[in-house]
């Protein structure tokens, strides 16, 4: 088992680093570098030039992807391009806005989508189902932005108990400022839960149909023993498997999400630096929302080694 | 048309009817109310820019005025008729989810066959690399290449074709190592088959319904990415007019002029939620019936 986890961990490491290649020299090959960006449209060959060697941009690109890496695992996440200053210090502040938001989004969703999924299933093509069924489907095919603004238009134009944006006052404990989380976490719920429900829904009908299940019924066990004594258990691994997948949408969808709001966390953050050309900006947040979803890919893999005895085996 | 064609023009239409993708999202009426909106759809993105009553880009009024009998739907930031935008705003979405869709197809499926077929290094090499472009989440992706690249639709469409191409490998190559052992492409290793003939004529036609089972959700991501980045404001760039863009361009108006907001808004909804509604009649004929978002 532990000759698995360790695999697992290196399989990882090596597609962590492998993601690093990418976003520094998919960014970094192509023309129009930091010190376009910082000088703008004043730029003078000459000055480009020497702006360049002060950034060390005219150093070769492997050169300076290894100096960037290095500074990476130090943790040191490169100068932000138009100003210079350290991008850790310009993203600090939204890196917290945005992990009270997703954490707020995942504390609440699990227990949702798992409740739905699982009623959904047992009481499978009744009226509950059929209603979830529809209610989520329409969720999962709209975009997060459409999803958002309707939800905005809802509650702060027609029953106007919100404000449609989400501002947050830096200087003030975001604790204090919890309403401006509101619309943005209803949205990433309103889809996510949606997706998840019909996902934990499949999987556990699955489980419904397999033979152990099927002896347990004509045993005489109860509805309720057979879901948490030999439904549930096997369902886990797979629906950690969901899991994962849903914090792999909610990276993205939280960059859409905070725009839509307006909210001051790291999805607005990259989407200026993208527009901006602030390209270390840019490596950086790309390099920090991969990682995450990787993360949880990894300890969603690791859990269902640990709770499936078949995985455990085969080493 | 002469006579002579006819019966040819016949016979193609009933191998349409007779297809699995047709036979498919006609088998529930979920999914004809798919398909009809769907068309519904095409229509306005089609014929919306030659019948619209004014154009586009022109500036008819002031910016954000309310609906009115000569603009039903007011007008936009910049005093645009906001109905001549959203009738000429739907063809970018419509062409690029199913030219990316596609493209990708045509990419992904001989690569998926032969790496499935093959096996060996081939097999871990392209199994390895779709691997590693799936860890990253599409959003991620789009912004490194607008990063990287440039904005604008044709690289949108592209990035999001290379987002879908290791997603439909991976699942074209599954499905053809299950195929692979069946009887039938053993007899026709044993006939002497090539390669090529065989993937082509033996194990393509068999690996069709998790492939079908799976397009609707290609289909979906493809046009929820595309309307996500247009409106990031890395797609459709102004003053086209575009669905996405409509809804960022104007929605500092929320609370006055909403109504430049939701037909755009909707429309987009519509056009994911017809897809998926066809994605999942067809998706439940051949068998399998999860239907999600795609990432």
């Amino acid at each position: 088992m532990l000759r698995r986890i360790l695999a697992r961990l290196a399989v990882a490491c090596a597609t962590l680093f492998a993601v690093s290649a990418l976003v520094f020299l998919g960014t970094e090959a192509l023309p129009g570098d930091a010190a376009t960006a910082t000088l703008g449209r004043e730029a003078t060959p000459e000055l480009l030039a020497q702006y360049r060697a002060q950034l060390g941009l005219n150093k070769p690109l492997l050169e300076r992807y290894q100096s960037w890496l290095r500074g990476f695992l130090r943790g040191d996440l490169g100068k932000s391009a138009p100003n210079g200053e350290p991008v850790w210090k310009l993203i600090s502040d939204k890196a917290r806005n945005t992990a009270a938001l997703a954490i707020a989004t995942l504390i609440l969703l699990l227990p949702l989508a798992l409740a739905l999924g699982i009623l959904s299933a047992l009481w499978r093509d009744r009226m509950f189902d059929h209603t979830i069924a529809i209610t989520t489907l329409v969720l999962i095919s709209s975009p997060e932005f459409v999803v958002g603004t309707l939800i905005a238009i809802a509650l702060g134009v027609w029953l106007n108990i919100l404000p449609p944006l989400s501002l947050i006052d830096a200087n003030q404990p975001l604790t204090s400022q919890l309403q401006a989380l509101v619309l943005p976490v209803l949205t990433l719920l309103a889809i996510s839960v949606a997706q998840m429900t019909r996902m934990v829904r499949a999987i556990l009908l699955d489980v419904l149909r397999s033979d152990f299940v099927q002896v347990a019924t004509l045993k005489g066990a109860s509805k309720w023993r057979i879901l948490a004594h030999h439904a549930l258990p096997n369902a886990a691994g797979p629906v950690l498997q969901v899991i994962a997948f849903t914090v792999g949408w909610l990276v993205g969808g939280i960059v859409i999400v905070e725009n839509v709001f307006q909210f001051p966390g790291l999805g607005v953050a990259v989407t200026n630096a993208v527009l901006g050309g602030d390209l270390p900006t840019v490596e950086a947040v790309t390099m920090l929302m991969t990682a995450v979803y990787l993360g949880a890919t990894l300890v969603a893999d690791i859990g269902a080694i640990l709770i499936d005895p078949r995985l455990r085996r085969r080493t | 048309m002469t006579k002579r064609h006819l019966p040819t023009l016949r016979a193609a239409l009933q191998r349409v009817r007779r297809s699995l993708l047709v036979r498919g999202a006609l088998s529930t009426r979920l999914g004809v109310l798919g398909l009809i909106l769907l068309g519904l759809l095409v229509v306005i993105a089609v014929m919306g820019p030659v019948v619209s009553p004014h154009s586009a880009t022109a500036v008819v009024g002031f910016p954000f005025a309310g609906p009115s009998w000569n603009h039903p739907f007011g007008t936009d930031e910049l005093g645009r008729d906001a109905l001549a935008r959203f009738l000429a705003g739907g063809g970018t979405l419509l062409a690029v989810t199913f030219g990316s869709t596609l493209l990708a197809y045509v990419v992904a499926l001989p690569v998926g066959l032969a790496a499935g077929y093959r096996r060996g290094l081939v097999e871990l090499a392209t199994i390895g690399s779709a691997d590693f472009l799936i860890a990253f989440p599409p959003i991620v992706l789009l912004l490194l290449v607008a990063a990287g690249a440039g904005s604008g639709v044709l690289f949108a469409a592209l990035a999001i074709a290379a987002i879908q191409i290791p997603r439909i490998v991976r699942l074209a190559r599954a499905a053809t190592l299950d195929a692979s052992t069946k009887e039938y492409v053993e007899a026709a290793v044993a006939r002497g088959e090539r390669v090529s003939t065989l993937l082509r004529r033996e194990i393509l036609p068999n690996i069709w319904s998790p492939i079908l089972a799976d397009f609707g959700i290609r289909l979906t991501s493809s046009a929820l990415l595309f309307a996500s980045v247009s409106f990031l404001g890395l797609g459709a760039a102004p003053p086209s007019a575009d669905w996405g863009l409509m809804i960022s361009e104007n929605r500092s108006a929320l609370l006055v002029q909403p109504w430049v907001i939701i037909p755009p808004a909707a429309a987009i909804a519509l056009l994911t939620v017809s897809v998926n509604l066809t994605a999942d009649a067809v998706a439940r004929s051949v068998g399998r019936s999860i239907v999600h978002r795609g990432i």
